[in-house]
């Protein structure tokens, strides 16, 4: 009789943390985890420390680059920490600005969790669909900040510029032809909030085609349903935030818990799973991206109806 | 009855062929891949890539060696030293960003008065050896000169808003 031993394997890549963030080794008795040793500070890139010897507004580009797929939301975190020091308030056009491009980053950074999580499932299709989308969120950041992914567009006080009333076009190519060109700036023709408008008005329905991909599937379910329960008490324990914890039952978010910003005018609701397993994040994830894209349009109705400054003092607009 | 039906929807992959049915559908859209580097998608006239130092109209380099960008750099890539020219107008004799320190935040350009400091729209570039990617003066303001033209159009597009 052969000895039977545990078998020690590196964590991933078959999980969307897996992919340079996390490292973990895990001792496996078949495909039971016995023991997994953490290795804490993988990821470790001396922020705080270079924080620490800089004026407070010389570090916002550094929030972008703490999680580098929601970029926005760490310089938001930032920004407001600043304001409350300072305490002041940005102006209202501001905050709008800053919530909107909240959401935008919240379905950025789902819209990537999804593409990742089901390729590493097994469902490459997803991800590919999924960049497509995440393009039109990046062309808004690069209107506004002039980059792509580290926009330092927050800046204690406002905002850095007001939102372009043009957007970039197409060129015509070997590729594309004048015809294949119109149809692609069909979008772009009048001002950024009129190509948010036209993304909110064409998201919702490839977020239908993912859940046609995905949500009834045999095989997404067989990988999902009933994988990492997390109970609500468990949760908790384990200080879940966001879509984790709602995902586990707990009606805990804190744009309606504590509203910051503009989030108290705005209609939106808070989403919750029932079983705490993989699929009913799933779950949460979707529908959280419905619901940022009903905040969106709240806002970008808002900031037509309203021009003003976007920043406080002197002479800027 | 429940089971019967429960067995025969195990059975057919019905939720497979609407899967099949949604990417099959993608066979005949408009392609939306984008053939880089031949083709390129829309910049903005914000766009922030590699560092230039322009020029007024008449030649003289609009830098007045006041080390605001320098003091403001987050990452410490600017390196300057001054001097007072024959004509008594303070200049620099050394500007150097080193752009492999550089995170692209755009703050030299905000802070510069005389808009001497710009981030042109041009992002590919490389350099084979480290030094390469150390822009000096000369450098700098060879960039300049080249996209002079696109950066005036794009201070100008962008100046309301400024």
């Amino acid at each position: 009789m052969p000895e039977i031993r545990n078998m020690t394997i590196n964590f991933g890549p078959q999980h969307p943390s897996a992919h340079g963030v996390l490292r973990l080794v895990l001792e496996l008795d078949g495909e039971v985890v016995q023991r997994a040793d953490p290795h804490i500070g993988l990821l470790h890139r001396g922020t705080e420390k270079l924080a620490e010897s800089k004026p407070y507004n010389q570090s916002i580009g550094y929030m972008d680059r703490l999680d580098y797929i929601s970029m926005m939301c760490n310089e938001h975190a930032y920004v407001l920490a600043i304001e409350k020091l300072l305490g002041i308030t940005p102006p209202i056009r501001a905050q709008y600005i800053r919530v909107m491009y909240d959401e935008m980053t919240r379905i950025l950074n789902h819209v990537f969790w999804l593409a990742a999580h089901a390729a590493d499932i097994g469902a490459m299709t997803i991800l590919l669909y999924c960049m497509r989308d995440r393009e039109n969120i990046l062309d808004c950041y690069e209107a506004v900040s002039g980059t792509r992914m580290h926009a330092t567009y927050y800046r204690p006080g406002g905002v850095y510029r007001d939102l372009p009333e043009t957007m970039p076009q197409y060129k015509p190519s070997e590729w594309h032809s004048q015809k294949d060109v119109e149809v692609m700036n069909s979008d772009r023709q009048g001002s950024l909030l009129d190509f948010i408008e036209a993304f909110t008005a064409s998201f919702p329905g490839n977020l239908d085609d993912y859940e046609t991909l995905l949500t009834e599937n045999r095989i997404w379910k067989q990988r999902t349903v009933d994988i990492g329960v997390v109970t609500a008490e468990r949760a908790l324990q384990l200080g879940f935030t966001g879509p984790m914890l709602r995902g586990s039952g707990v009606e805990w978010d804190l744009r309606k818990k504590q509203p910051y910003e503009v989030y108290d005018r705005l209609d939106f609701d808070i989403v919750v799973g029932v079983n705490g397993d993989c699929y009913d994040r799933y779950l949460v994830h979707m529908e959280e991206m419905r619901q940022s894209i009903r905040i969106i349009r709240q806002c970008v109705d808002w900031l037509r109806a309203n021009p003003g400054p976007t920043m406080l003092g002197c002479g800027q607009r | 009855m429940q089971a019967i039906i429960n067995y025969l929807h195990n059975l057919v992959p019905l939720e497979l062929f609407k899967g099949m049915w949604v990417t099959g559908r993608y066979l005949f859209r408009r392609k939306i891949t984008v053939q880089y580097p031949e083709e390129k998608t829309p910049q903005s006239h914000r766009f922030r890539g590699l560092h230039a130092l322009r020029r007024y109209p008449n030649g003289e380099e609009r830098c007045i060696a006041c080390k605001l960008c320098e003091a403001v750099c987050p990452a410490v890539a600017i390196t300057i030293e001054s001097e007072e020219r024959a004509d008594g107008s303070r200049r620099t004799t050394r500007y150097e960003i080193d752009l492999s320190k550089c995170i692209y935040c755009g703050f030299c350009e905000e802070s510069c008065p005389v808009d001497s400091i710009v981030e042109t729209r041009h992002f590919e570039y490389h350099g084979e050896i480290r030094d390469d990617l150390i822009m000096t003066k000369e450098k700098l303001l060879e960039v300049g000169d080249l996209f002079e033209q696109q950066i005036a159009a794009d201070r100008l597009a962008d100046s309301k808003y400024r």
